[in-house]
């Protein structure tokens, strides 16, 4: 298995308080690999640290071999690298057709364009993604007119069109149905095995978790306490205490 | 989805027939009116598309107008190139000042653009020696036929014509996207490979570009420039033609823009209580339609029958 995304030592101090701790971490080729925690745990400030939203107090983030620590974010991104947000990070007043334009004119180095009509340019790109995530009827309409479900899957399109190698997905299910949640899940492992996608992703669903993930790595206040299978995860000792409790899967 | 050419075309025989049937103070207001286009456009490049709020555009206006001015009296150089040399210095002074303002965000940009705009003001006021100070530079008369009021008018109908149709090619533009996304989120833009930093500072360019030309089209149609073409006034009425005429929709700073200026010429005919009316106008704008008049058009119908769901909206 090729490695894709890997993290050394990487800390994250915010004053007194260490939100991230010396975490090592590996992410191989197609892998979908859930981060999951207690809330505070730090994982959503590990993601922000490894797409550079924030910057690292120590610690390297290595993808595909290359040292993206110092990187501004959008050559993250340009590099195959992309994530999505926890809060629903869309363009309120864009059109969901070029809301995920901008994301394939942005990776096909278009975006300074002036001299070309962007209304002409990728537009079947565009119905793919739009497509693949199930949006293609709603593409005229602004991205605040939609449902919640329906501005997650947007988000995920937003992320897809810049035709990412990895993609780190920060709750992806929150506040979505149940059958929503599962289609979404069915997405996911989908684009794993068409696109080639390696996902890292973080869930408080733990039926999603132990239904999709590969392997799981358990953050308790900034430090990693568990990684492995999700067999071995939920027989750890450790993350039954600070994290699990009683859980036990359910038939899904 | 075709574009619509109807309406502009309509509006451009309205305007060259104007020319023909209109007397010369009329022929005036207008050839101000279709100046000032370009000088909301440059306003609405930057608020309506970018989000960035500016208030400091009067200093690019400024600097065209006086580019053009001081190569034609310090240097004598010939009409077409001062011109093109007022315009250049415009786009140069906006990337010189834009590099610092980009790198703000939110009130700290507006105050950055009001701090530019007042030094530019301060500069072109107390450097005597070259800028003439208060007294500004007279007697910027253009060459042969453009010293006819009608003449001058077709000639800045023309310049303003094809200036707008890159303002429209760049809104549609892939790059007007960037920008529109940019307003819309700057985090989620960031994070699809867009170099925010680099997409402000040139759409802070092209808009300073706009102003310059404005400024530039202006100073021979007054023959005269004078430092108050740079100070907050004059920012300002850039700001509230693009707010008047709907800053993020594609022919908001037209509309703005003659609707502000036909307003002032009718209303301080009869009136000169004009700054009362628009403190009225403004207000009634600010509450009642914050998408300007362009808004308030696109709200009544129309707007999906010609394709605007591809347009920006505010």
């Amino acid at each position: 298995m090729t490695e894709v995304l890997r993290t050394e030592g990487l800390t994250k101090r915010f004053g007194g308080l260490v939100a991230v701790s010396m975490v090592d971490l590996v992410v191989n080729h197609k892998e979908i690999c859930a981060v999951i925690g207690p809330n505070g745990a730090g994982k959503s400030t590990l993601f922000n640290l490894i797409t550079h939203y924030l910057e690292p107090s120590s610690g390297r983030v290595f993808f595909q071999g290359a040292d993206i620590t110092d990187l501004p974010a959008h050559d993250i991104c340009t590099r195959g690298l992309v994530r999505s947000f926890q809060l629903t990070n869309i363009y309120p007043y864009l059109t969901v057709f070029d809301s995920v334009q901008m994301s394939l004119l942005s990776i096909e180095g278009l975006s300074g364009n002036l001299f070309r009509k962007a209304r002409s340019l990728l537009r079947e790109e565009t119905e793919r993604v739009l497509q693949m995530v199930g949006l293609s009827d709603q593409w005229y309409l602004t991205g605040n007119l939609l449902s919640h479900g329906d501005k997650k899957r947007l988000e995920l399109a937003i992320s897809l069109g810049t035709k990412p190698r990895m993609i780190l997905m920060d709750e992806p299910t929150a506040g979505m149905a149940p059958d929503e949640t599962w289609a979404l899940v069915e997405l996911v492992d989908k684009l794993r095995n068409e696109e080639d996608l390696t996902v890292l992703f973080t869930e408080h669903d733990m039926d999603v978790v132990f239904d999709i993930a590969d392997r799981i790595v358990v953050l308790h206040e900034g430090t990693k306490i568990c990684e492995g299978l999700p067999e071995q995860v939920q027989k750890d000792d450790a993350v039954r205490q600070c994290y699990l409790g009683g859980y036990q899967p359910s038939a899904q | 989805m075709k574009t619509n050419w109807l309406i502009p075309s309509l509006g451009a025989a309205v305007l060259v027939v104007l020319g023909l049937v209109a007397g010369e103070f009329w022929v005036k207001i207008a050839t101000e009116a279709i100046i000032m286009v370009l000088f909301a456009a440059s306003f609405a490049l930057l608020y309506g598309q970018t989000g960035l709020l500016t208030f400091g555009q009067g200093a690019y206006f400024a600097v065209g107008a006086y580019g053009f001015a001081l190569s034609m009296t310090k240097l004598e150089l010939p009409f077409a190139l001062c011109f093109i040399i007022g315009v250049v210095s415009a786009g140069l002074w906006a990337w010189i000042t834009g590099f610092l303002c980009v790198r703000l965000a939110g009130i700290y940009f507006a105050i950055m653009t009001v701090v530019v705009a007042q030094s530019t003001f301060f500069i072109i006021f107390q450097w005597y020696d070259f800028t003439g100070g208060d007294n500004g530079i007279q007697g910027l008369i253009p060459p042969g036929f453009l010293q006819l009021p009608l003449a001058y008018y077709y000639f800045a109908l023309a310049v303003s014509a094809v200036a707008y149709y890159g303002y429209y090619r760049l809104v549609t533009s892939p790059f007007g996207l960037s920008l529109r996304s940019i307003r819309e989120n700057t985090t989620r833009a960031t994070f699809v490979g867009i170099h925010v930093r680099r997409h402000t500072l040139k759409a802070f360019v092209v808009s300073g570009l706009f102003a310059g030309l404005s400024g530039v089209l202006f100073a021979p149609f007054t023959r005269t420039v004078v430092p108050q073409m740079a100070d907050w006034l004059s920012s300002g009425k850039a700001v509230f033609m693009g707010i008047l005429g709907g800053p993020a929709h594609l022919a908001g700073p037209l509309v703005g823009a003659l609707v502000w200026v036909f307003l002032d010429a009718v209303v301080s005919g009869f009136t000169v209580h004009w700054p009362l009316i628009i403190g009225i106008l403004v207000f009634v704008i600010v509450f009642f339609m914050p998408g300007g008049l362009m808004g308030l058009i696109a709200s009544y119908g129309g707007a999906s029958s010609i394709g605007r769901e591809r347009e920006p909206q505010s």
